[in-house]
């Protein structure tokens, strides 16, 4: 079981009354803005006329951050949000470095500063069996955009909708492949280009691997690679000693044997 | 420094300005916060302090287990005069990076964590114990010919000496795997890198390039420290070196330059945009100009035409990991970073007490002196 949210952005009115919901949830600072921060998780921009776009954590199957996070201070929880550990957090920045949606933000203005973006409400209502605070947000007051529920069902409801109405949306979820798939998802109205959302946060070049395959491709080589080179490099120092004695043995005098330049 | 007969020069004014302007930095940095210090941004969150201080400097101070390699794996005892002075270098390299990345970490008071809370997925994890492995394996060189001259010492650096061959075979090992993780840590972002500069093979060019500038480091500091301290290594063993750097650097280039074509990225060397440029200069800096001066017989046979080799080489390595970590990140995040002045004056601040603490070294250890009573020891294990 994994929680996940869809957002068909078709019905969203650009209310804003999640960004609002997550605030008060959150105790963030300050007035709901357009950018995402350390007090903005997530956050509502117009695309076009009437169309619009919210930006937040995708909390991604297999996370990019808390695969670079040196010490696991972002993980991916079972019940489907990326949650984050300010005691292990060691301020490094590679989370915001690799993150494929560029979401987690860095408190700059503090002396010690955490690292802040969405949770998916994982303490005060996902571990308590509650839906996120925008989402029931959007479904009470909003335009009853974002829906909360289990992500293979959310998937089947949306490809529903695409199938029922395909002069409504693009032929595809956002989020259903890209980076291997993310528990936040994204109905597109068919009338605006994929292009037009890029500089709101859905970005059209990502591929369908999840990205930590990359570097643990090259990180699951050392343990084969360190006894071969360090048996390589043995052999090397041996060989190279050796030639020495036998020409001792010999009675011949070592010479400074600068053209032989082993590798 | 309360030293006879201390002289103002012009270099040691810059030095001391220099220093007071990273002090000032400093108290801000720590006092308010890196937002008041640096330019780094929720959109451009690396800069300077890691691009130069970090990937640049692990980079630099990979002479260590290059010049160690030549001399006592491949047994070319010419180069062993070098030996010293090198492994001084990568040991203050070493510990300058792990005290330079106390600036850069919000919670740099945490920085021992993936030593304990390590997640090995992470390339960072593999180089924070890597480069804190390593520090350690060159403080233990470093001590095998430094600390030989006190008498309660005696027994533990001839130990040292009855394993130096092991350490640097560790070294080599560790310093294979920290250099390559250095590029690890950009495989994961294909998608904001410039094409450019992005390949799944980073982790391998990374770590050949980083021999190359161990070989480059090497030359400049030789240069260096005959200008400054009067101690000349032997032209042709730096000439040797300088030929060696570029051959290793003409290996990369060929493959590299096969990667942008079979990647079908030629057009963006010549679409006139900065990205093109920065890639013109860097390969101009590491590539063309040490090419050039090598093969040409009367240019290499003259010390300053090695150090011009050696010199330029470094300069464009300087810029090639700046470029990775700076450069091809500005192409997508969008962000027009420049460091501050306080990100320069500490990272400038961090190369002149490299140099002082140097100097003082080579005074007081004999770093340059190449008979000493231990040495025939490690010559016949």
């Amino acid at each position: 079981m994994s929680k996940a949210m869809l957002i068909d952005l078709t019905e969203c009115a650009g209310c804003g009354v999640c960004a609002e919901a997550c605030k008060k949830e959150h105790n963030l600072p300050g007035k709901v803005g357009k950018t995402l921060d350390y007090a903005n998780y997530t956050v509502v921009n117009e695309v076009t006329d009437d169309v619009y776009m919210r930006n937040l954590c995708r909390h991604c199957v297999d996370p990019t951050c808390a695969s670079v996070c040196p010490v696991s201070a972002l993980h991916k929880t079972p019940e489907g949000p990326v949650v984050y550990d300010f005691d292990l957090c060691i301020g490094c920045r590679y989370c915001m470095m690799a993150c494929p949606f560029q979401i987690p933000k860095y408190e700059w203005h503090k002396p010690i500063p955490q690292v802040r973006k969405c949770i998916m409400c994982y303490d005060t209502r996902i571990k308590k069996g509650l839906p996120t605070a925008c989402a029931e947000a959007c479904q009470n007051e909003g335009g009853g955009a974002t829906y909360f529920g289990e992500r293979d069902e959310l998937l089947k409801m949306a490809h529903q909708r695409i199938k029922d109405n395909p002069d409504t949306y693009h032929n595809f979820v956002y989020g259903e492949h890209e980076v291997g798939g993310t528990n936040v998802m994204f109905l597109l109205p068919k009338n605006v280009p994929l292009e037009k959302f890029v500089p709101y946060g859905l970005k059209n070049n990502l591929p369908t691997e999840p990205l930590p395959d990359l570097t643990w491709n090259v990180l699951n080589k050392i343990p084969v690679f360190v006894p071969v080179w360090a048996t390589f490099l043995t052999g090397m120092w041996w060989l190279n000693n050796r030639k020495i004695e036998v020409e001792k043995n010999n009675g011949i005098k070592p010479k400074d044997n600068d053209e032989n330049k082993g590798e | 420094m309360k030293i006879k007969g201390f002289k103002i020069t012009f270099w040691r004014v810059v030095a001391a300005i220099i220093l007071v302007a990273g002090a000032i930095a400093t108290y801000q940095r720590f006092v308010y916060g890196l937002g008041a210090a640096t330019n780094l941004s929720d959109k451009f969150p690396w800069g300077l302090w890691v691009g130069f201080d970090v990937i640049s400097g692990v980079g630099l101070a990979a002479g260590g287990f290059t010049i160690t390699a030549i001399v006592y794996i491949f047994n070319l005892k010419k180069y062993h005069c070098i030996v010293k002075p090198t492994v001084l270098t990568a040991f203050l390299g070493y510990s300058f990076v792990g005290i330079a990345l106390l600036w850069d970490l919000g919670k740099y008071f945490d920085i021992w964590h993936p030593l304990v809370f390590g997640n090995h997925h992470s390339p960072m994890f593999e180089l924070a114990v890597c480069v804190a492995t390593y520090t350690a394996v060159l403080a233990l060189e470093f001590s095998s010919f430094a600390l030989g001259k006190f008498k309660w010492f005696r027994k533990p650096v001839n130990f040292l000496k009855g394993i130096y061959i092991v350490l640097v075979i560790l070294g080599v090992l560790i310093s294979t795997l920290h250099q390559s993780s250095l590029g690890t840590l950009f495989v994961i972002v294909p998608e904001k890198l410039h094409p450019l500069w992005y390949t799944k093979l980073l982790p391998v060019y990374f770590f050949v390039t980083a021999v190359g500038a161990g070989l480059g480091m090497t030359i400049v500091e030789s240069y260096l420290s005959w200008r400054a301290l009067g101690h000349e290594a032997p032209l042709d063993v730096l000439a040797n070196l300088a030929r060696g750097m570029v051959v290793i650097q003409l290996t990369y280039f060929v493959a590299y330059f096969e990667g942008l074509i079979v990647g079908h990225k030629l057009h963006y060397l010549f679409d006139g945009s900065f990205y093109s440029f920065m890639w013109w200069l860097e390969t101009l800096l590491w590539t063309i100009v040490p090419t050039v001066i090598v093969f040409k017989k009367n240019w290499i046979t003259t010390r300053v035409g090695v150090f011009t080799a050696g010199f330029s080489y470094v300069l464009g390595f300087l810029l090639n990991r700046l470029n990775v970590s700076m450069t091809a990140m500005e192409y997508s995040l969008k962000a027009n970073y420049l460091p501050s002045w306080q990100e320069m004056a500490v990272s400038a601040s961090f190369v002149v007490v490299m140099f002082i603490i140097f100097g003082f070294a080579v005074k007081y250890f004999d770093i340059f002196e190449e008979e000493h009573p231990y040495e025939e020891q490690i010559e016949t294990t």
